[in-house]
């Protein structure tokens, strides 16, 4: 659509736009390196928070945890995910509509609302808060998420490959292992990704469903910042930044590897 | 011909025994699936229903089940109605805002060349997809007095004097219209990609220009990108808990806020069950508007 006349007022929007959106990311990395304690001026360059964040014990168990967090939820998630696209795949028209249905919930409802009710629901039954509810309360959201990306994936599936398999004799075992998983892996490792960077950065599920004796790397952050105002937090925040952006930016490249004809950010992001 | 789910075979019309086998199969497949959203979806906010009819007593903190309205009569109380009020003014504006940055951001970004557009693209997604937390926190820094906007404002000539922006509804506002702006952007992109060129080219031709060309007929074109965009700003803003609990200082609460001091602090579970059922209403409210929306523009 370049020949469509420009107009300026637009390109300015825009431009300050996307600069809009990367102003704090750049904040926080250029206050990690501020020598000024109070963060209020730029006062020269220091290394000490950046020393101070990778040599403090609270960060280093609260990175711990997120990553127990991180690699449980991703593996609960993708199985689910997994299972259940294979199921819906060749599920009865209700049952790819109710399936639907239940994905779609659970996306749109805000996570405290389905974050309190988990909370409810373990304290009435007695099953104690710590790793294994917070991995829980992120599965659900996060399942409904690599759910929609392996719907994606399933789709480009051509079911002529498995016919013609099973057609030359392949028994069914072997038609999935070797033909419908193989097509699924791009899916697979792009669900893993976002499952697994979906579970880093959550606040809300891991405040409600910890309990006291679990700290994720999120809620140390958050307790830092609403509790007293550090610089150290700035670093923390350098770190897990360029770790989310390398994951985001392998995350985008496996997904748009994975999918064959014209390329289309939108469309394999699941728009 | 029916296809089995594993391996594609085709199957004959009668229930063989390996016919049946294969669909037990089939049903332990959608098993994990079934789980999680009846376990620990379905039946968690079934509970919250049934707490939010009963009556939680603050010296024992046990619940008695009732059938009774006092926790939904409560919520007419003028500090919750505030903060139900307080957290839909500030979705919807939010959500306003979004819409309106976002037309010519799409808009700009689908005028590009290829490669260009798809770096642009990713300028809107990488930082999307890093630390909500951290990004809501570094607007502490830019908006606190002395702090950049301040110093920019003031060098600019629009400012003189403190400007007391953090720990304010305003603050909040600008939080969420940052941290969901892209969700705003990405739909209305899709919309405006999909477009013919040539109609655009038809409507310049015909004389529309400027504001003429944005208002009539871009936005009208992009009208099902802003309503999707609409939900998936609308509805995590109104159930936003960070981003008050940061930028407004715990002063300003959202709905958020309010069930997790009640779940959490007061410990009055009954009522907070009752403000969630609140923000669920909320929230379906929103989703039936949807439908109706898209029959409005196509009328």
């Amino acid at each position: 659509m370049t020949f469509v006349r420009k107009h300026p007022l637009v390109a300015l929007i825009g431009v300050l736009g996307i600069a809009f959106m990367w102003l704090p990311i750049v904040v926080v990395v250029l206050n990690s390196l501020n020598s000024d304690p109070t963060l209020v001026t730029f006062g020269g360059f220091t290394t000490r928070w950046l020393h101070q964040a990778v040599t403090d014990g609270q960060v280093r168990s609260g990175l711990t945890t997120s990553l127990q967090v991180g690699l449980a939820t991703t593996v609960v998630s993708v199985l689910v995910a997994l299972t259940g696209v294979l199921w819906w795949r060749h599920a009865s028209r209700l049952g790819r509509r109710l399936f639907d249905v239940s994905v779609y919930v659970r996306l749109v409802l805000p996570a405290v609302v389905s974050a309190t009710a988990l909370f409810l629901i373990f304290t009435r039954v007695g099953i104690q808060l710590g790793l294994g509810s917070v991995v829980i309360g992120q599965s659900v959201w996060d399942s409904a998420f690599a759910t929609v990306i392996l719907q994606a994936r399933v789709r480009m599936l051509d079911p002529a490959i498995e016919e013609a398999a099973a057609d030359l004799g392949a028994k069914p075992i072997s038609v999935f292992f070797r033909v419908t998983l193989p097509g699924l892996v791009p899916g697979i490792l792009a669900a893993a990704v976002l499952a697994f960077s979906l579970s880093f950065d959550d606040v809300v599920t891991a405040f409600f469903l910890a309990g006291s004796r679990v700290t994720t790397l999120p809620l140390l952050i958050f307790g830092l910042i609403r509790f007293n105002v550090s610089p150290e937090v700035n670093a923390i925040g350098s770190f897990v930044t360029v770790l989310l952006i390398a994951i985001t930016l392998v995350f985008v490249w496996t997904i748009s590897r994975s999918s064959p004809g014209k390329r289309s950010l939108t469309r394999d992001l699941g728009y | 011909m029916t296809v089995d789910a594993t391996s594609g075979v085709a199957l004959g019309a009668e229930a063989s025994p390996r016919r049946r086998r294969l669909d037990a199969a089939r049903l332990l497949l959608v098993a994990p699936t079934l789980v999680m959203v009846v376990a620990f979806f379905v039946a968690p906010l079934a509970l919250i229903g049934i707490y939010s009819l009963g009556t939680t007593s603050l010296v024992t903190f046990g619940t008695h089940f009732g059938w009774t309205l006092t926790n939904y009569t409560s919520l007419r109380d003028s500090l919750y109605q505030g903060t139900i009020l307080r957290s839909l003014l500030l979705s919807l504006s939010a959500t306003i805002a979004c819409a309106v940055l976002a037309v010519p951001i799409a808009f700009f970004i689908v005028q590009q060349k290829g490669r260009m557009q798809t770096v642009l693209l990713l300028a809107v997604i990488v930082p999307f997809w890093t630390s909500f937390l951290i990004r809501i926190y570094a607007w502490t820094n830019i908006l606190q007095n002395g702090g950049l906007l301040q110093s920019v404002l003031q060098r600019l000539g629009l400012v003189h004097g403190s400007l007391n922006i953090l720990y304010t509804p305003l603050a909040i506002a600008i939080g969420i219209v940052y941290g969901y702006l892209p969700l705003m952007v990405l739909p209305v992109y899709v919309a405006l990609e999909r477009l013919d060129p040539t109609v655009l080219e038809a409507a310049e031709d015909l004389g529309s220009h400027g504001w003429h060309f944005m208002w009539r007929v871009i936005v009208p074109l992009a009208g099902p990108g802003l309503i999707a965009g609409s939900l998936l700003v609308g509805i995590p803003a109104t159930g936003e808990f960070v981003t008050p609990q940061i930028l407004g200082g715990g002063k300003t609460l959202m709905l958020g806020n309010v069930i997790a001091t009640q779940f959490l602090d007061v410990g009055n579970l009954s009522f907070g069950s009752a403000l969630a059922m609140c923000l669920i209403a909320i929230v379906v409210i929103m989703l039936l508007v949807q439908p109706l929306a898209r029959r409005l523009r196509r009328a």
